[in-house]
């Protein structure tokens, strides 16, 4: 993995992770979501490439088209009628456009827990939980790491059932070796589970003075980072707690968006969520720069 | 087959369940309900169809010109006769053929309605409409000349605006009136609820409702944004018919008339509008 982040201390990654899903969730203004999904798709994409578009479009795209299409229909506030519908409820401007923002919300926070599960590996939570709350850690990483896993052992798993005998090309046969395959992976996964714990307990998981097998160090780039990160989000904080950014769907739509406060908030906003991004340029341009003094 | 059904019970089982739960919150949101309704209607007063259509076209007319005029009673009873011209023509020739079988449809329908009533127990049965007509006077001219007045009042915001949020005190108008005193056509049958969404999509009103089957009745969530518990957790829509509040819902209420309907913002329950007695328990 060539993203420099990925290989910063755990906590410096928790730290980014929490805030920037806990922005990406409650911060309902417009231009906040655009940011954040600009951002979540841009480090979603430079992590895993590929793979990320695929998910955007193959799970992301349908939720968020279902979401934008039943909000309208179950939510009547708003102040703008545009019709009635067929059964006499109206259909508003304003909860088409919050039908729209809670898809953005939604997609954010999928693109960054996709990032997430890149870069906080399971041997990072173990290290963070290990020793405060070692239940805690133990069943994070093991959630976490679970649909994953899954879909990786039922693609394994159908691959030798395959072997075995040709797959039969009629839906009908094609859904019962994939159920006969899926209760396969089902009972090897619970069995997985208690494997893995019985063997973090024998090797005193959990004990006293027990250390983890990867060294982390927390380097002064990470002190740096954590440093410019929690100004960060408490300049954002005290901006919100003092209603600085102030943006509301119902009754009417109303908020500041282009006001001296809002752009700071922006500019604020931007450094925290692109700042993965950053310091892997900043590695990649040190690297390109010693490269060329040899 | 019975190895596979066995084998998947349980999803076989989930699916079906969620399958009838689906339908049960269908029809309990009220789509159902609604079509019956359509259809019912449609059935009844097939016939006379083309006569309801003008008399709907003439409602839009008679409540522009009340709007515009400071006189409302005096712009109505205009309209009204300039209705009866214009019905006049059309009615001449369908009416006389028509006549026999909406009355023979209505009764028919008459009697279907007390029966549907009684199946659910806990509504309380206002005084049908049905009951009281009378076949030999019965003409689809009638539909077109019955009136109601309608308005919508928060007026009693104006005295508790703290208790609404900010974000909502933009929406109480200054002299309290969503709607002002109106007066509209009805047709036959028509209830309160049904002239509340009339005017309501005819003015652009907002207007959300939901239907609540325990009480066979439409309930009223919000009117012009302003939604029940808005203002506190004692707020909501009342409504009452020539000064007096209704102890059941407002799909109940079959209109006469002459009818005049008020509806208002409650901050009490009712306390505050006059209209305690509707709560039924004291």
């Amino acid at each position: 993995m060539k993203d420099a982040f990925s290989k910063m201390h755990p906590v410096t990654n928790l730290i980014f992770f929490a805030a920037v899903i806990a922005f990406s969730m409650f911060l309902m203004h417009p231009v906040c979501l655009m940011l954040t999904l600009i951002c979540a798709v841009l480090y979603a994409v430079y992590l895993s490439g590929k793979k990320a578009v695929l998910f955007g479009l193959r799970f992301l795209l349908p939720t968020a088209l279902f979401l934008i299409i039943i909000n309208p229909l179950l939510n009547h506030r708003g102040v703008t009628i545009i019709e009635y519908l067929p059964w006499d409820n109206p259909l508003t401007l304003e909860s088409i456009i919050y039908g729209f923002a809670a898809a953005m919300v939604i997609c954010s926070a999928a693109m960054w827990f996709h990032s997430l599960n890149r870069v906080m590996t399971s041997d990072k939570l173990i290290f963070l939980f290990g020793r405060i709350a070692p239940a805690l850690g133990m069943v994070l990483s093991m959630a976490l790491r679970f649909i994953p896993r899954f879909a990786e052992q039922f693609r394994q798993t159908r691959l030798a059932q395959k072997q075995f005998s040709a797959e039969k090309t009629s839906l009908k046969g094609r859904v019962k070796s994939a159920a006969a395959v899926f209760s396969t992976v089902i009972s090897s996964s619970m069995e997985n589970a208690i494997d893995t714990s019985d063997s973090m307990k024998s090797r005193g998981y959990g004990l006293k003075g027990r250390t983890s097998y990867k060294r982390f160090r927390f380097t002064r780039d990470d002190a740096l980072a954590v440093a410019v990160m929690l100004a960060d989000i408490a300049a954002l904080i005290t901006m919100l707690v003092f209603g600085k950014l102030k943006f509301r769907y119902f009754p009417s739509i109303k908020g500041n968006i282009w006001d001296i406060y809002a752009v700071l908030f922006y500019i604020l906003y931007l450094i925290l969520l692109l700042t993965p991004i950053l310091i892997s340029g900043k590695e990649g341009y040190k690297w390109k720069r010693s490269k060329s003094k040899i | 087959m019975i190895k596979f059904l066995n084998k998947y019970k349980w999803v076989i089982t989930g699916v079906i369940l969620a399958a009838v739960l689906l339908v049960i919150a269908f029809i309990s949101g009220g789509n159902v309900e609604e079509a019956k309704k359509q259809a019912e209607v449609t059935t009844a007063a097939a016939t006379s169809d083309s006569a309801d259509t003008t008399a709907l076209t003439h409602n839009k007319i008679a409540e522009e010109a009340t709007q515009n005029s400071t006189a409302p009673t005096e712009a109505a009873s205009t309209v009204e006769t300039t209705s009866l011209n214009a019905t006049e023509s059309l009615t001449a020739t369908s009416a006389v053929h028509t006549a026999q079988t909406t009355t023979s449809a209505q009764s028919s329908a008459a009697v279907e309605k007390p029966t549907e009533k009684t199946s659910a127990p806990a509504a309380p049965v206002p005084v049908t409409k049905p009951q009281e007509q009378k076949p030999t006077e019965e003409k689809p001219t009638v539909s077109a000349k019955k009136r109601c007045t309608i308005s919508i009042s928060c007026a009693t915001l104006l005295n508790n605006i703290d208790k609404l949020k900010l974000d909502d005190r933009e929406l109480v108008p200054d002299d309290g009136w969503i709607l002002k005193p109106t007066t509209v056509f009805i047709n036959s049958n028509d209830t309160v609820f049904d002239v509340l969404k009339r005017v309501c999509k005819n003015k652009k009103i907002h207007m959300e409702y939901s239907n609540n089957p325990v009480y066979n009745s439409a309930y009223i969530e919000g009117i012009g944004n302003l939604y029940e518990f808005s203002a506190g957790s004692n707020s909501g829509w009342m409504y009452r018919v020539n000064g007096w509040f209704p102890n059941y819902g407002c799909s109940q209420y079959s209109l006469k008339d002459g009818d005049t309907i008020e509806w208002m913002y409650t901050c009490n329950l009712g306390y505050d509008i006059g209209g305690s007695n509707a709560r039924g328990n004291d």
